[in-house]
């Protein structure tokens, strides 16, 4: 049987269907988590943003309009919720590295390769936040520079150009530890 | 070709110039021959291209059992009333474009009215000045500003 799309389940839920309210949290639930965790650095605050997002999506519903794919819309209220949570709070780098779930083949190599995605995660973390967006929007969810653009609400040389200050940011902030790294071992 | 284009045609296309469209690939592979720094900032790209890929794969476990957390909270409680209100504005659409636009029209909006305002405060032509007027600004203030009031003799 098909999967109903997401706009399929949007005119259920915004009829009072439980059930396909259900569904599309089982559909959203990790990326908003995925993705919070990675913007605000704090797991329990991207629980409460995944969640307080989900249950946005329920009260709007009614008044939802399909003018763009529901995955924009939801991306939007996320990242909204992710700005308010940061401006509130600092950002808690150390919770976000998390583990791989490809298993590594020794401990040492799996030590290196966390603190060069903590090294990695503190960059992206210092980057300003429209930089950040665009970076986890395009290499952590894997949308397209198009996609992107449309959920920050400009053109796709808009973020290009974001994207192109944020990696010029980053090259420079991880060369720069990677050169304090080997400074350490010598 | 220069070192900025190449630079956005990066994002646009990938590290690979190969695959680059032919145009766009001949001129980056010329750049590339003559220029030093472009060379390093291929080099740069193509070195950071595998840690953001390998940050994209990160803790996908970690981000599942909070998900399931939500998911699971969110199917035991009882549901707000859904709210059926059309609304004004767009609310998601304008918080994001008021939260994450750039801030450079906001710092020229406020340069431009720092500087209106200096034009008008030190330009007797913007605001109109009756001759009457005009001879009680031209008199001499500072008489009338620092000049010491009388002490009255109680005060002694």
């Amino acid at each position: 049987m098909r999967e109903p799309s997401d706009e399929e389940l949007m005119s259920a839920i915004a009829a009072g269907d439980e059930a396909a309210f259900r569904a599309l949290c089982q559909r959203y639930a990790v990326r908003a988590v995925a993705f919070a965790r990675r913007f605000v650095g704090n797991g329990s605050d991207a629980e409460d943003i995944a969640q307080e997002a989900l249950l946005r999506v329920w009260r709007a519903a009614p008044r939802w309009r399909p003018d763009a794919a529901f995955g924009t819309w939801f991306y939007r209220i996320v990242i909204n919720l992710c700005l308010n949570v940061r401006r509130r709070l600092p950002f808690f780098g150390l919770d976000v590295a998390g583990e791989r779930a490809d298993p590594a083949p020794d401990a040492l190599a799996v030590m290196e390769r966390q603190e060069e995605d903590r090294a990695l995660l503190a960059a992206v973390a210092a980057l300003p936040e429209r930089q950040r967006v665009a970076i986890l929007l395009t290499y952590w969810e894997g949308f397209s520079n198009a996609h992107a653009a449309e959920i920050l609400g400009t053109s796709v040389s808009g973020v290009e150009t974001l994207l192109v200050r944020a990696r010029r940011s980053l090259r420079l902030s991880l060369g720069a530890a990677q050169k304090e790294g080997q400074g350490d071992d010598t | 070709m220069t070192r900025e284009e190449f630079e956005h045609l990066l994002i646009r296309h990938g590290t690979d110039v190969a695959l680059w469209p032919p145009a766009s690939r001949i001129a980056a592979e010329a750049l590339l021959a003559t220029d030093v720094a472009a060379r390093g900032l291929l080099a740069g790209e193509i070195a950071l291209e595998p840690r953001l890929a390998g940050a994209a794969r990160l803790a996908s476990e970690a981000d599942m059992r909070p998900a399931r957390r939500v998911t699971l909270a969110l199917a035991n409680a009882p549901l707000p009333r859904q709210s059926r209100r059309h609304p004004v504005l767009w609310l998601p659409d304008w918080l994001i474009a008021l939260d994450l636009r750039p801030a450079w029209p906001s710092i020229a909006a406020l340069a431009g009215m720092a500087l209106l305002g200096f034009m008008v405060g030190s330009s007797d032509t913007l605001v109109s000045i009756g001759p009457a007027a005009r001879a009680g600004v031209t008199t001499d203030v500072s008489a009338v500003v620092f000049e010491p009031g009388p002490i009255g003799e109680g005060v002694l």
